[in-house]
């Protein structure tokens, strides 16, 4: 400041347009905005390395030994339950890496495969739930009316009853088995997305920009397509994300009860139910599974929460 | 000391994800006894913040300055020093009385609680007081309302709970947060009609958040300035309305549109948008918006001086070295 | 008010209805026959279907069920022979009873205490410690903590009975093991909850008035954002409901679910009907309390105005 005379200090230069234009922030899209804050939060990002690491793990975890999940070794198991010494060699070792179970079969291979089903279950069903819970919502809150009232009716009377019971049910009737379980639990599973994807809508419906879209004549599913489901994106992968760990949950849930997967098959659930009755001679066949479904689970439920903190727009700063 | 706040070069700021903020800037005003002062900014420019933060009602740092109320310096009181203040000595009024009431509450309760936490009374004589509160304030069949919630009021009326809460204690400073912004405008002049009668009935000093110069012209007795978080300029309404010295002042006053305008005039504005409150720039905050601006401006924030008894502004213009500029650029100030 | 009530109360009778119809005819649908057992011979069989009533048309069956239901009966089981399903709740009803409030008061005191503390410690290391027992309660199903809880407390260091349901230490590892994932949610609901309170512009205000911070803890804060808690009470009861399947059979406890997941196995169809339309009309008539109870402690709802805002 010093080299500039009082002259010079005092000399008009006018407004700084661009200075005063300047807009500090840059400008994020949505979808980029939310991956970005996603990927700062540091707990969602170990989760999802969890996540992958399990899942690659129910992929190639099974052929990583030579045993078969299936293959029973009745005679091994009953020799070495006739001695003291071969009783405490049925745990984890060198050969089963995870241990065997009462009938002989490789743990190892079997938890893997049975978190292979159970991610699988888990994925479809939720899947499956958010495809029929949004077309359902769009319907009911697009066209409200008598439709509107008449889904959200049905709706509200499903949900009176926990759908696990629905679920329980429908099982029975079907047999227990891959496909009755998916089936059983999109049945049921929808109803929270459903409602979730109309309230949004209701919402949306009354935005000038919505308005405007109808005022046009615009065809009512290209509206939804267009403007209305994108615009629910957020919420609508956040229910995903929730619905993951409830289908591979309710699944577990029916292990218990018996009524799961059929036997050559296995989950988590079925290792664990499994693994109740062994447990107070043989802990490891109840804490193996367990320790993986619950690691699962957490991971599963800290990516929910960080997509859910990543999209809620209240946290946007 | 016969103000009743006198605030001197306060700043506050705040802290973000992203950084501090600094909401209030070397800022310094007073308050005379049963005054009533407009604080005139646009949003963001750090007035509510500053008069909420006074009242230690922000999670805001208080950077320096000093608060002096009634004599007391309160610049370092602890919340629970405020409390005895807050409420007994100092009512405010916030802008949405529909979230700023709660819901779940009965009205009467939420105004009794104010009497009982403040004044020796019985819960029976909260109540008598509570009403003839609610009377005072316009509302009719009060002892219905007593015991009714929020959902059950209109707009207006909910704001004349609010500011039935306010003045509970008779307050000596009455705060009022842009108090009439939620409103329809026929109900925006019963409010203040309400203020002005209440202040002469209750005899307080009154502090008027505003963004509206309309409402400040028929109101205010003294008009402060303010722009991303500075008080460029303060004084009597007079002297701000007919003599103003800033160049924002003024370009407030002219983006007022007027009726006498001709119909096909374009309405008037000031171009470009307030700093970023995160990173600012050197110098005095409005010179990048500023036409008149020069070149110690954008390196050096202008002090306040009193150009006259009781007009304060900072602006380099006022310097006799920037005759140059004013004469070149048609500057005029008339004082 | 009136019309509230009555509102609530014809969508709660409906949905009843459709529970019992939907219910009746799945259950006659599944394939199999109770009675296909080695042990019967064709005689004994016909003979058994005509007691039960399963030798007529299905309809027919569906209207002497519900004529049946009026009358507060619910079948005979089939794997209890002769005994009447209504014998059997009313024997088993009083311990699941027991086990869901003492579940439900721990889960609230707890659940509730700890999110009030998170949020009032916000970004503290109490409020790290409720977050992570809330999602370890969240993320372990509710068997394995069960078992682990049996074989860690029982079985390795047996401080408490294994199983049963007949003393005060009994029922300790039940209550806990019930009340876990429980306690998870409510301490998150009511930290979320109790977070957005403290930030409402009515505390704020609450605070303009001088109340001492006690005051505007107790009777704005935690008592605002205790309200929501009303609304996830309802699926919580069905939860819990869910846990005590799980539950009550680790740990032998003679309750409901028990019974039902007991039924399931033995494919004791008409118990299995007959507790599925005794939980859909517990859990509506929940539902329906806990309505009127909404709508009495919080005006907003009456007036048919969202529930949050």
């Amino acid at each position: 400041m010093a080299d500039l005379t009082k002259q010079e200090l005092y000399e008009h230069v006018g407004a700084d347009t661009a200075q005063a234009e300047h807009i500090a922030k840059p400008q994020l899209s949505y979808a980029r905005d939310v991956a970005r804050r996603f990927f700062s939060n540091r707990i969602a990002v170990l989760s999802v390395a969890v996540l992958a690491l399990i899942a690659i793990m129910a992929v190639i975890g099974p052929f990583m030994t030579s045993y078969d999940y299936r293959t029973t070794d009745v005679a091994a198991v009953s020799e070495k339950l006739a001695s003291e010494a071969g009783r405490a060699a049925l745990g984890p070792d060198a050969e089963h890496w995870f241990g065997v179970d009462s009938l002989g079969r490789d743990l190892w291979a079997r938890v893997w495969m049975g978190t292979r089903y159970s991610l699988l279950i888990g994925f479809a069903a939720a899947l499956v739930q958010a495809i029929i819970g949004v077309l359902i919502g769009c319907v009911s809150g697009y066209f409200g009316g008598m439709v509107d009232v008449i889904i959200m009716r049905a709706v509200d009377i499903m949900d009176a009853i926990p759908y696990l019971i629905y679920v329980i049910i429908i099982m029975m009737v079907l047999g227990s088995g891959f496909l009755p379980i998916l089936l059983a639990l999109t049945l049921t599973g929808w109803l929270s997305m459903a409602r979730l994807v109309r309230g949004q809508i209701l919402a949306l419906k009354s935005e000038d920009y919505i308005l405007a879209a109808r005022n046009l004549d615009t065809f009512p599913v290209r509206i939804m397509l267009r403007h209305l489901i994108p615009n629910c994106m957020g919420i609508i992968i956040v229910s995903l994300s929730m619905a993951i760990p409830n289908a591979i949950f309710s699944e577990a849930f029916l292990s218990f009860l018996g009524i799961g997967l059929s036997a050559p098959l296995t989950s988590l659930g079925q290792l664990i139910s499994t693994g109740i009755q062994e447990m107070r001679n043989y802990p490891y066949q109840l804490i193996i599974p367990s320790a993986v479904i619950s690691l699962l689970m957490l991971s599963l439920q800290l990516i929910g929460d960080g997509l859910r903190d990543a999209v809620d727009p209240k946290l946007r700063k | 000391m016969n103000e009743l706040l006198n605030v001197e070069h306060l700043s506050i700021s705040f802290h973000t994800y992203n950084g501090e903020v600094q909401a209030v800037r070397d800022a310094s005003f007073r308050l005379g006894r049963g005054e009533v002062l407009a604080v005139v900014g646009e949003s963001g420019s750090g007035k509510s913040v500053m008069m909420q933060t006074i009242l230690k009602l922000t999670p805001c740092e208080l950077k320096s300055g000093t608060i002096t109320f009634d004599g007391k310096d309160i610049t370092n009181y602890t919340d629970n020093q405020m409390q005895e203040i807050r409420g007994s000595q100092i009512g405010i009024i916030f802008q949405d009385a529909m979230t700023s009431l709660n819901p779940t509450m009965k009205i009467g309760r939420q105004i009794t609680e104010s009497l009982l936490r403040h004044q020796k009374m019985s819960r029976a004589g909260a109540k008598e007081q509570a009403l003839e509160l609610l009377r005072q304030v316009g509302i009719n069949n009060p002892e219905k309302r007593f015991h009714q919630y929020i959902h059950n009021l209109s707009g207006g009326m909910r704001q004349r709970v609010m500011i039935a809460i306010a003045l509970a204690c008779k307050p000596k400073m009455l705060i009022a947060d842009e108090p009439t912004t939620a409103l329809d405008v026929t109900i925006q002049a019963q409010i203040m009609d309400l203020l002005a009668k209440l202040r002469e009935e209750v005899g307080c000093s009154i502090v008027l958040i505003t963004h509206d110069l309309g409402v400040v012209a028929a109101n205010a007795d003294r008009i402060a300035v303010m722009y991303a978080g500075r008080v460029v300029e303060s004084g009597t309404s007079d002297q701000i309305f007919y003599h103003s010295a800033h160049p924002y002042t003024r370009g407030l006053l002219e983006s007022i549109p007027r009726l006498d305008a001709p119909h096909d005039a374009r309405l008037t504005y000031i171009g470009g948008t307030p700093p970023d409150a995160l990173n600012p720039a050197p110098g005095c905050a409005f010179s990048a918006r500023c036409k008149y601006a020069m070149r110690l401006c954008r390196m050096q924030a202008p002090e306040a001086r009193e150009v006259q008894p009781g007009h304060f502004c900072s602006c380099f213009l006022l310097d006799d070295a920037a005759r140059a500029t004013r004469e070149k650029t048609g500057w005029e100030v008339s004082l | 008010m009136a019309k509230y009530i009555i509102k609530r109360l014809i969508i709660s009778v409906l949905t009843i209805f459709v529970l019992c119809t939907v219910v009746f005819f799945a259950i006659k649908s599944i394939p199999g026959d109770p009675f296909s057992g080695p042990e019967y011979t064709d005689e004994v069989r016909a003979e058994l279907n005509a007691l039960y009533g399963f030798d007529k048309p299905v309809v027919e069956q569906y209207f002497v069920y519900m004529g049946n239901l009026l009358h507060g009966e619910l079948g005979i089981s089939v794997y209890y022979r002769g005994k009447p399903v209504v014998d059997i709740i009313k024997s088993a009803f009083p311990q699941s009873f027991d086990l869901g409030i003492r579940a439900l008061l721990v889960a609230t005191f707890v659940g509730v205490g700890l999110g009030v503390l998170a949020a009032l410690n916000r970004r503290k290391p109490l409020d790290y410690l409720s977050i992570i027992i809330a999602i370890i309660g969240i993320s372990i199903p509710s068997f394995v903590v069960a078992s682990l809880l049996q074989y860690v407390f029982a079985i390795v260091f047996p401080i408490f009975p294994v199983a049963r349901y007949t003393s005060f230490a009994h029922t300790i590892l039940p209550t806990i093991s019930l009340a876990l994932p429980t306690i998870a949610k409510f301490s998150r609901f009511m930290r979320t909850s109790m977070l957005e309170v403290i930030d409402s512009d009515f505390v704020k205000t609450a605070r303009s008035k001088g109340l001492k911070k006690r005051q505007i803890l107790f009777s704005h804060e935690i008592r605002n954002s205790l309200l929501p808690l009303l609304s996830i009470l309802g699926p919580t009861t069905a939860s819990l409901l869910m846990g005590s399947f799980v539950v009550e059979s680790i740990f032998a406890v003679p309750g409901l679910g028990n019974y039902f997941v007991e039924s399931i196995n033995t494919q004791d169809y008409s118990l299995i009907m007959g507790l599925t339309i005794f939980y859909g009309v517990f859990l509506v008539t929940m539902n329906f309390i806990i309505d009127i109870l909404y709508g009495v402690v919080d005006p907003r709802v009456r007036l048919g105005g969202n529930r949050n805002g």
